[in-house]
């Protein structure tokens, strides 16, 4: 399984209308093995959890749009 | 090239004011800035304006036609500049180098924004299209996220400014108490920055800039006309430095310090053969706190990692040695988004002038513009000179 890590994150509580129903939620760039950065909605969020930078993430697959997700590790 | 010179200044109240049309701000606004330049309309060859979400929030677009029709400007040529929250400052830039190089001698450049008419998800959603829609906004960034993300990761380099933050807050409702424009006239203290809402850990509502309806601009004229005119000190236009940067903020080779801000600070301070240590005063984009922060490092005013340090010892307050945003800033005066960056203008010409009130500082020789768009992928810095 291919290891990325948080490079920074925010757990967001006020958004677009779009994703109202998702809060809160953690938003992150992550960072892939080879150093390539990239933006994410990482999933497995509950309020209260401690996040850190350098946490550990995977990857759980694609959504409907063929996109690949993340969760927290 | 041609010196160029600030010879007039208008700016709306800003605030939430609903039913106030683009066209009654732009009027206000504009009319103030011819009158304070006392020159002719018919004087004016060109108008720039900045704008970005007029269209998306208020159907609005065409901005420099209506402009020109609200002011009464007859055939003019009009320019509208969109950089996201840097609008204004492109439109300033574009003004500028028209009059420098010799094409006009007398231009307006104007900033106008409405958004307090619809509500917060629609204005944030709205907002949210100045970073990447595909790469970001589809993955629920909006922009208190991306700073919000920034703060984490300074915290991480470098250490925990939360309470700096707060401060730079406070510092911001203290100077908008002094000054009549302000959205936020009101003093806050560290306890009610500190407990306030969250909106994207690890910012609060209070690190947070303002949804602001307003206007501001200015006349640029040859700084040989400036002088020929003598209503004011003459504030001239001594350094301009415009840098892009990429629009994602994962894609950024750092987010600690904005590659936009620090290559257009360096155009800036070359044209005006000056450095950090001589600018009196600056106004900086306090989008949110913790950019505040980053900013005065990036303008080189204070080491890497130091920014918060210097906000804590009370040196960047208005009676500080190195005083950022007496206006209040975007923080507190207000951010009417294409407005911002020559409201900025208006407040360093003001001190330049020496009539800020009671929020003047004392010796105000050399003021400092630094304007950022989106995620710092546009940056616009001006350095005024008053003579």
């Amino acid at each position: 399984m291919n290891k990325y890590k948080i490079y920074t994150f925010s757990v967001v509580r006020s958004t677009t209308p779009a994703f109202l129903d998702r809060l809160p939620y953690l938003c992150a760039v992550l960072q892939a093995p080879d150093g390539a950065r990239f933006a994410a909605l990482v999933e497995g969020y509950r309020d209260g959890m401690e996040v850190h930078v350098d946490d550990a993430v995977r990857s759980v697959g694609k959504d409907e749009r063929g996109k690949e997700r993340y969760a927290l590790a | 090239m041609r010196s160029v010179s600030v010879i007039g200044i208008g700016e709306t109240q800003m605030g939430r004011f609903p039913a106030r049309s683009l066209r009654e701000m732009v009027s206000i606004a504009g009319e103030k800035a011819i009158l304070d330049a006392g020159v002719e309309k018919k004087e004016i060859q060109a108008l720039y304006i900045g704008n970005f979400v007029a269209q998306q929030l208020c159907g609005q677009g065409h901005m420099g036609s209506q402009a020109s029709e609200v002011l009464g400007l007859g055939n003019i040529p009009t320019v509208r500049t969109e950089a996201a929250c840097a609008s204004g400052s492109e439109a300033f830039r574009m003004g500028l180098i028209a009059v420098m190089s010799g094409i006009y001698d007398i231009v307006l450049v104007g900033g106008v924004e409405k958004m307090t008419h619809r509500n917060t998800e629609t204005v944030t959603e709205a907002i949210a299209s100045a970073m990447d829609y595909e790469l970001e906004m589809m993955e629920g960034f909006t922009f208190p996220a991306n700073f919000a993300m920034i703060a984490s990761r300074y915290f991480h380099e470098y250490r925990n400014v939360k309470r700096e933050m707060a401060l730079c807050a406070v510092n911001a409702h203290h100077n908008a108490s002094l000054n009549p424009d302000a959205q936020m006239p009101k003093e806050v203290t560290l306890e009610a920055v500190l407990s306030a809402q969250r909106i994207a850990d690890p910012l609060s509502i209070f690190d947070c800039s303002l949804v602001t309806d307003g206007a501001a601009f200015v006349v640029l004229a040859t700084t040989e006309i400036a002088k020929r005119l003598g209503r004011h000190r003459v504030v001239e236009v001594i350094g301009s430095g415009h840098a892009g940067d990429v629009i994602t903020l994962a894609a950024k080779k750092s987010i600690t310090s904005f590659a936009a801000a620090t290559s257009a600070a360096a155009q800036a301070y070359k044209a005006a053969c000056l450095g950090p240590g001589d600018i009196d005063l600056a106004e900086v984009h306090d989008c949110f706190t913790i950019t505040q922060i980053i900013n005065i490092e990036d303008l080189g005013f204070f080491e890497r990692g130091h920014g918060g340090d210097a906000v804590a010892e009370g040196v960047t307050a208005l009676g500080g040695k190195k005083p950022i945003n007496t206006s209040g800033g975007l923080k507190a005066k207000g951010h009417p988004i294409g407005a911002t960056g020559i409201s900025q203008i208006y407040e360093i010409v003001t001190q330049l002038r020496g009539d800020a009130g009671p929020r003047q500082v004392r010796k105000a020789d050399i003021g400092l513009t630094h304007n950022l768009g989106g995620t710092a992928g546009t940056c616009l810095i001006h350095i005024f000179r008053g003579e």
